[in-house]
């Protein structure tokens, strides 16, 4: 999945695209409306985050223009000023929802996420039926797992990794299989990078973390869901 | 809000003026018509004076005549010598006991072109006048004898008679010369008086068609006041001519004068008063307006410095305990640099009514846990026990940004001024469609007298406990105004130990999917 980050301060951007390529989502960057446009219209995004004051078009208009060619298409705002979103609903431009600053991480990973479940129930993606991994209910069209009646929030990248372990059930996956598939060819993240991230599912997923049954390590080759 | 204020020093303005004007417009209005009264009356005065003088002149009139009268006989030749004679007189005529004509009569031959006339138009007008005049009921007496003074009017002029019963039941009459008698009444009237000191005014002696017969004074006004003349002349009147007055000018000058001066005064002062109130509001209003931009202009660093205090915090090792402490203090600064100038964005949009409600699905349990986790650390480290109690946790409307606004706004408050009572009770329950959150610290607590009065802008409670401690001041009222907004209220409740706040807010249940 594919989001556009169209925003002019340098920072909030970086950091936009951090957060969200450790969600799992592949990014695109634009620092002002005009660059906005022309990489919507190269790379087609699954969805859109817009800065509101942009230099050369504002956030505004590229909406409109997205619009125009995509009536669908979720756009979330960013904004420092409620009355710019008040504004951008007064509109009408069909914005999905709009995030105010300064955001936290959560905030805005809450929202993607929201995001993320429309596009899938949007566009009916293929592989995000329902599965199950022992006591774990997963349905990676809501992001989301049970665990009786425990409810648990994943990621984009999180259920990319799950859905690799079931599909792969018993089998060791090495690291860089994992790095493949979950992380794309083109992005190479650090090793520590796929230990982070199995160390955050297991805290999520594992009645003991530190015991972890679901995800095993397999030292030395990498990890392995038995079933 | 300029504008209503201009309507409002407007309304102020004119109305008590407009009021004024009327008053004095009645007042000018009444004191013309009673000087006018006045004026006329001094007027009416002067004419009846010269009617007297008629009255007197008709009198010695009666009396001549009278004698006149008495001197004559029933000759014929000797009353037309009288006649000639007589620049008075126009006519005699004797009527005998049976009221028939004695002089001149029909019967005579040797009718003159003068007493055919008479005859031809007094035959029946005076006749029937003095038939039917009662002599003794006579307007105009004489000393001794009683003279019935009559008038008609023939081809527009006025005929005058005189005339007397004799003892021998018949009456003798004279016809007066209309000329004669005229001229010699207008000389009783003044004449027109010359370097008239006093105010011009004319009297003009006129019959009732308005011909005027004699007139004395030099002013071309308008006529003011009549009077008729006593009988017989009751067909002429005279008549007081004065120019267009402008009686109470001098006060509607000095009212209005007065007047003018209280609006000029008036309006000054309300100009003055509405300038510097303007000039407050659009001082008021860039404060704001700095507020604002101020405001939004830190948000932006303050975003950076957040999101990448979280960023680092997610690749920091788990075993570098101190990093990570470090770490979660920039995270938790950061949050409350965020809810100080969150506060600070509220405070200035409700000096402009501008704060809104923007409603969405949420949860007040999740809220308050995210509230809760945003002063985790700074609680910790002032050793405070978070104690947290929700009845359920369903999906409602509200807005989420401002309900963790007045909940942290609160917590806040628990952390500045009540960190000894080392716990803080957060207590949330649902009654109907209203959502109910208490928290209650064990602090020294809020004193009675002072229980409003925290509410208020930058009231800040002084004592030892509080001294050290810092904080805008603004945070409750902002609380308060925020909890009104969303349909419910802040209050401060009893409480055994220290202080207890209840938030009520509106929070309609959503239906499930």
């Amino acid at each position: 999945m594919k989001v556009l980050i169209a925003e002019d301060d340098e920072n909030i951007r970086k950091g936009l695209v951090e957060i969200l390529q450790n969600e799992g989502y592949g990014t695109l960057a634009a620092k002002d409306g005009r660059e906005a446009l022309i990489l919507f219209e190269k790379d087609s995004p699954d969805f859109v985050c817009l800065d509101i004051m942009m230099p050369e078009v504002s956030g505004y208009d590229v909406c409109r223009e997205i619009r125009r060619r995509n009536q669908a298409l979720p756009v979330i705002f960013i904004s420092a000023k409620s009355e710019e979103i008040d504004k951008v609903l007064g509109l009408e431009l069909g914005a999905d929802d709009y995030i105010l600053k300064p955001f936290g991480i959560k905030e805005v990973i809450a929202r993607i996420r929201a995001v993320t479940r429309r596009c899938f129930k949007m566009n009916k993606i293929e592989g995000t039926s329902l599965f199950k991994m022992r006591d774990l209910e997963i349905d990676p069209s809501e992001l989301k797992a049970k665990k009786g009646k425990e409810v648990i929030e994943l990621s984009l990248r999180e259920m990319k990794i799950l859905e690799l372990f079931y599909h792969n059930k018993g089998k060791v996956i090495d690291r860089d299989k994992i790095m493949n598939e979950c992380w794309g060819m083109d992005y190479f993240p650090n090793s520590r990078t796929l230990d982070q991230h199995i160390s955050k599912l297991r805290k999520k997923i594992e009645i003991d973390p530190k015991e972890p049954n679901l995800i095993q390590t397999i030292h030395g080759s990498g990890y392995r869901y038995s079933g | 809000m300029k504008f209503k204020l201009l309507i409002i020093f407007l309304f102020i303005l004119i109305l008590p003026l407009t009021l004024l004007l009327g008053i004095g417009l009645k007042w000018s209005q009444d004191e013309q018509k009673i000087i006018q009264n006045q004026i006329n009356e001094l007027n009416l005065q002067k004419l009846q004076l010269l009617r007297q003088t008629v009255d007197s002149f008709i009198q010695n009139e009666q009396k001549e005549l009278h004698e006149f009268l008495s001197s004559i006989n029933e000759d014929k030749s000797q009353l037309r010598d009288l006649i000639r004679k007589s620049p008075k007189v126009s006519q005699l005529f004797i009527l005998d006991s049976k009221g028939g004509w004695s002089y001149p009569s029909p019967a005579m031959d040797d009718l003159s072109e003068n007493e055919r006339q008479f005859l031809e138009r007094s035959d029946k007008r005076l006749y029937q006048k003095i038939r039917q005049m009662d002599f003794q009921a006579g307007e105009v007496q004489r000393s001794s004898q009683l003279g019935i003074w009559s008038s008609y009017f023939w081809n527009n002029q006025m005929v005058l008679i005189y005339s007397e019963k004799t003892a021998e039941n018949k009456i003798i009459g004279i016809e007066l010369n209309r000329i004669n008698f005229i001229s010699r009444l207008m000389s009783v009237f003044p004449d027109t008086p010359q370097n008239e000191k006093s105010k011009p005014f004319r009297i003009s002696f006129n019959d009732s068609q308005g011909n005027i017969f004699y007139q004395w004074g030099s002013n071309k006004g308008t006529p003011k006041v009549k009077l008729n003349l006593s009988s017989p002349l009751d067909s002429m009147e005279l008549t007081y001519y004065s120019e267009e007055e402008n009686p109470g000018r001098s006060f509607r000058f000095n009212f209005f004068s007065g007047l003018g001066f209280l609006v000029v005064s008036l309006l000054g002062m309300g100009f003055y008063f509405y300038r510097e109130n303007a000039r407050e509001i659009r001082e008021a209003e860039k404060r704001v307006t700095f507020v604002n931009l101020v405001s939004h202009e830190l948000k932006t660093p303050l975003t950076n410095i957040r999101m990448y205090s979280e960023l680092l915090e997610q690749y920091l090792d788990e075993t570098d305990e101190k990093s990570s402490q470090y770490l979660k203090v920039l995270v938790s600064e950061s949050e409350r640099l965020s809810r100080l100038i969150g506060n600070v964005l509220s405070f200035a949009k409700k000096e402009k009514n501008q704060l809104k409600l923007r409603k969405n699905s949420g949860s007040i349990k999740k809220i308050i846990e995210k509230s809760i986790e945003q002063f985790s650390l700074s609680l910790k480290e002032k050793g405070i026990e978070v104690v947290f109690t929700s009845q359920e946790d369903s999906l409602v409307e509200l807005d989420e940004d401002l309900v963790l606004q007045i909940i942290g706004n609160l917590i806040s408050n628990v952390e500045k001024y009540a960190p000894l009572g080392k716990v803080i009770k957060i207590e949330h329950r649902k009654e109907g469609e209203r959502s109910v959150v208490t928290v209650s610290d064990e602090g020294p607590g809020i004193p009675k007298e002072k229980r409003e009065k925290i509410f208020e802008p930058f009231f800040r409670l002084a004592n030892q406990l509080t001294a050290g401690a810092t904080g805008t001041g603004i945070g409750l009222t902002i609380a308060r105004d925020l909890a009104r907004l969303h349909g419910g209220d802040l209050v401060l409740v009893d409480s055994e130990k220290g202080a207890s706040f209840q938030l009520t807010i509106l929070t309609p249940e959503i239906q499930g999917d």
